[in-house]
């Protein structure tokens, strides 16, 4: 009996070891740089959002909890490795819950690769605060044809909060414009009743893209998104795109008319001006 | 045979299976394939592998070493020795005026080397978007630089099409570049095209497995089914292959089969995986088509960025259209977007 029991534990021993060793931790890992820190509670600090990806990975949606022990100040999406985001970081003050989405086209395997940085600072009391990733909202998904779930490692981040500590300001000189781009007009049936619309991206390695804008001629320049509809439909006249990082960098684009435009249109601009 | 000796033999039986499962386990991660890729950095000042030299390194080269009896050795951007101020003048000439400066401007690039397929184009998306095309030499070997880039991270792919205009999967990699440095990536092995001939093939009868890679390589063919099968074959002179599996050994259903290549001591990712069913029937497949199988919404045979902004101006709204609905749930989420990611092409 008692060998008996001493081979089980052998096989109980034998399975805890398969278990842990043999079976690869496959699981993708979201976490925070740095692991270990002291928080000042003078001025902004910040902390970067980073993925561990064994498998490969291609769609990405994180939903993180910040305590009102701390204020969000501002997402930066300069090299992230997410290349179009769905959903652009956004802050809900009432869940208080920094929510953002994107895809990694061609799919994405790599370890310490950055999602973006987070600046958030103090209200100056003296305590811990700790970021977490929100569970239901936090979902990464595989490269594959069908949308499969990666099994998810998240690690939260302890802040001690220190009155006397001042936390150290790296600061990003963003003198790089946005990269260069080629904004396109389409149509389809499926997207604003068929009319013609304009879809841009690019990427700021700096601080990241902050804005659009589309300059239609002779109308004021609009802040946009991509995709965007054109309130000249005729598509006879120069349309501007500007892609404005954090730092007020701008790189403009140019798309020519498409058509001639129609004679009657520069005699009613005239008559106007007389 | 005692009960007792039973379960004895029965509990050292179990672990002998759990060590053999345990080795089994380490040799299939092990035989898992890795291409890899090589990056280096031309302007760092280290003389990395591929590299005569690196700016004012020159690893301990001069004029005489490099068969010249005097002047001053210099490394060009290309981190290749430039000898153009070396000379063999025995008598020392007089000393010229100096001449102005000139500020070289600072340029960061990125080279890519690699295999595609003889002849192909080759395509290269920089962040998911076309930055550049190219067409492979006979010997299916590539090369694109690109210029005037940030520093930072990049996500660069490269796929290429073969003479049956057969796309490959696409090959992801991110680098970081350093700024006023040229970056070298090398060792890019882009996969297999694969297709088959049937859709659907009689169970034993053959099915003819074939596509395209560099010439004369050796190709691995998997079939995947309850056990996986391995065929290796020959690539001809043009680069193309083809196999004849028998299909006897299959159990009726879907199957895959996918491929990779050696060529030296190079080797390919596996290429995308393409699915037969084994049945009662043959069914001869169609032209492998050049659109992609799902994420094409504008019906262009891309899938690119005006896909991705069609799919974003449904993304949470009700009843999206089905060309944008990937996954057919009735909305437009995550999930959607990440098919659009897999059928990337830029």
């Amino acid at each position: 009996m008692t060998k008996i029991f001493k081979f089980k534990t052998i096989i109980l021993l034998s399975v805890f070891y398969f278990l842990l060793f043999v079976l690869p931790a496959q699981a993708a890992r979201l976490y925070f740089e740095p692991q270990e820190a002291i928080m000042g509670a003078e001025k902004d600090f910040s902390v970067g959002v980073r993925i561990d990806a064994k498998n490969q990975i291609n769609a990405i949606s994180a939903g993180i909890f910040i305590p009102p022990e701390i204020a969000f100040v501002d997402a930066v999406l300069g090299n992230s490795i997410i290349n179009f985001w769905v959903e652009k970081p956004s802050f809900d003050e009432s869940s208080r819950i920094l929510t953002f989405s994107g895809i990694v086209p061609g799919g994405f395997q790599g370890e310490k690769e950055p999602l973006l940085t987070i600046k958030i600072k103090t209200a100056g009391q003296e305590g811990k605060a700790i970021l977490t990733f929100n569970k239901e909202k936090t979902k990464i998904y595989l490269h594959t044809s069908e949308g499969v779930e990666d099994s998810l490692e998240l690690e939260s981040l302890t802040l001690p909060i220190s009155e006397g500590k001042e936390n150290m300001i790296v600061e990003i000189i963003d003198r790089y414009l946005p990269e260069d781009f080629k904004p396109e007009i389409s149509r389809d049936p499926n997207v604003f009743e068929n009319k013609w619309f304009l879809i841009f991206a690019t990427q700021d390695k700096g601080l990241g893209v902050d804005h659009y804008e589309v300059c239609e001629k002779k109308k004021k320049c609009v802040v946009a998104e991509s995709p965007y509809l054109l309130q000249n439909q005729d598509l006879d006249e120069e349309i501007v795109v500007k892609a404005v990082d954090k730092n007020g960098n701008e790189r403009v684009t140019a798309i020519p008319s498409q058509k001639p435009r129609v004679w009657y249109k520069n005699y009613a601009i005239s008559s106007i001006l007389v | 045979m005692t009960s007792k000796n039973f379960q004895v033999i029965l509990i050292c039986a179990s672990i002998l299976i759990i060590i053999a499962a345990a080795l089994f386990g380490s040799e299939v991660f092990a035989a898992e394939i890795t291409a890899t890729i090589k990056i280096t950095v031309c302007g760092d000042g280290v003389i990395a592998s591929g590299e005569q030299c690196d700016g004012a390194s020159l690893g301990g080269a001069t004029c005489a070493s490099r068969g010249f009896s005097a002047g001053a050795l210099s490394c060009n951007s290309s981190c290749e020795f430039n000898v153009s101020a070396c000379s063999n003048s025995s008598a020392p000439s007089g000393g010229g005026g100096g001449g102005g400066g000139i500020i070289a401007p600072v340029v960061t690039s990125i080279v890519f080397d690699g295999r595609a397929y003889p002849k192909s184009a080759v395509t290269l998306l920089k962040d998911a978007q076309i930055a550049a095309t190219t067409v492979a030499g006979t010997d299916s070997n590539f090369q694109m630089t690109l210029s005037g880039l940030s520093a930072g991270n990049y996500i660069f792919s490269v796929y290429s099409e073969d003479g049956r205009g057969i796309r490959s999967s696409l090959l992801t990699f991110p680098v970081s570049v350093t700024f006023g440095a040229t970056t070298k990536v090398s060792g890019i092995f882009i996969a297999p095209t694969i297709a088959v001939d049937k859709s659907e093939v009689k169970r034993g009868d053959n099915i003819a497995i074939f596509g395209q890679s560099v010439p004369n390589s050796e190709v691995t063919i998997s079939v995947n089914s309850e056990a996986e099968f391995f065929n290796k074959i020959k690539a001809d002179a043009s680069g193309a292959y083809l196999y004849n599996f028998d299909t006897s050994p299959l159990e009726n259903g879907q199957h895959f089969t996918k491929s990779k290549v050696v060529f030296g001591s190079e080797i390919s990712s596996f290429s995308k995986a393409v699915g037969f069913t084994v049945g009662t029937k043959t069914v001869v497949a169609e032209e492998s088509k050049k659109a992609p199988e799902k994420g094409d919404s504008n019906g262009d045979k891309k899938v690119n960025l005006v896909d991705f902004s069609i799919t974003a101006y449904w993304y949470n709204r009700p009843s999206p259209p089905l060309s944008v609905d990937l996954n057919k749930d009735g909305k437009v989420n995550l999930v959607d977007f990440s098919i659009m990611a897999f059928y990337w092409t830029g």
